[in-house]
């Protein structure tokens, strides 16, 4: 297994085997269809696999989106995606071929990525979990401020890069490292995750093999 | 949502007894010692039910050796082998936390006669 899209359903708990609670999260995953392969020594110049999920309409997509599809003569899906392969493992997947939980395995780590739900502009507080200042001892109008930065004069008179701002947050690429799949659900295409998946309900979501796995 | 459901559904116990607050309940607690297991019973007056799909439970408080202990079962956990209902005690409150502040008679409940007339 190296990738996987699917649809995070929401959280909910499962019990393990000596009746402990587990928090999980149920993502719907594929079924998805492999459209391309691409090769270090073709016209890409790397070993990819790309393949798209959900299937739709044509009518939904673009002319060269519908394109994509028709080259290879599948059906029209709405999200594609490609992940690295080694030349190697490139060799275990063909155009065509779907790709579901079977390539899942419980008790193998995967990371999680999706888009987080957006926040808007906000403070600092919320976005840095700065103190904020008291709401008493003289303070006045600055309750939820981010206090001083910059100083002036000599030292340095300017704002330090990356300092934490109010500003954007959410709505933005996050993974979620190394979680345990406790359980799947083949009829289905569920998997269950131990832990939080980045997104809203009904997000999409990319189950790639964990980068960090432990060695079991 | 509807394949959420299903799954809290299968999670879920059918076979949990039926209980209010205010009833004096035995849970019967399996223990895991090692590789040995026994059932331990925790008896007490249900404080709080709090009612929330497969992450449902109840509060249970007793008085042990002069120390008020509360336990939080979750309503459906594999781990309560058996729920027994001692008695139902009248109430006229979800949250009993009143009991908290009560020693001796005071922390009694008046009770129902069996057979969940007051239900």
């Amino acid at each position: 297994m190296h990738a996987i899209l699917g649809t995070k359903l929401g959280m909910t708990q499962i019990w393990g085997p000596e009746g402990n609670r587990f928090a999980a999260t149920v993502v719907q995953v594929g079924p998805c269809v492999v459209t391309k392969l691409k090769r270090e020594d073709g016209k890409d110049g790397y070993n990819a696999v790309q393949f798209g999920y959900e299937a739709v309409p044509e009518r939904k997509l673009s002319k060269p989106e519908v394109g994509v599809f028709k080259k290879v003569g599948l059906a029209p899906h709405r999200h594609l995606r490609e992940f690295r392969v080694t030349k190697d493992q490139l060799a275990q997947y063909e155009v065509g071929q779907t790709i579901t939980t079977e390539h899942l395995k419980v008790g193998n780590f995967v990371d999680a990525v999706g888009v987080t739900k957006g926040r808007g502009f906000t403070g600092v507080m919320k976005r840095y979990q700065f103190q904020g200042f008291s709401m008493s001892h003289g303070v006045h109008e600055s309750y939820r401020g981010p206090g001083t930065g910059g100083r002036g004069s000599l030292q340095p008179s300017r704002v330090p890069p990356g300092s934490r701002r109010p500003g954007q947050m959410g709505n933005c690429r996050a993974t979620s490292q190394t979680l345990l799949i406790m359980a799947i659900d083949p009829a289905n295409n569920l998997v269950f995750l131990n832990g939080a998946v980045p997104g809203p309900r009904n997000g999409v979501v990319l189950l790639q093999s964990a980068k960090k796995a432990p060695e079991i | 949502m509807d394949i959420m459901r299903q799954i809290e559904l299968r999670e879920m116990r059918t076979d949990v007894e039926s209980f209010r607050v205010g009833d004096t309940i035995k849970v019967h607690v399996r223990v895991i010692e090692g590789d040995k297991e026994r059932v331990q019973i925790f008896e007490g007056v249900v404080i709080r039910r709090h009612e929330d799909g497969v992450r449902s439970t109840y509060t249970v408080r007793k008085v042990s050796y002069g120390v008020g202990v509360e336990r939080i079962f979750p309503l459906h956990s594999p781990r309560v082998q058996k729920l027994e209902v001692v008695s139902h005690g009248r109430v006229r409150r979800s949250r009993l936390y009143f009991l908290r502040g009560r020693i001796g008679k005071s922390a009694k409940l008046r009770e129902i006669d069996q057979g969940h007339s007051a239900d």
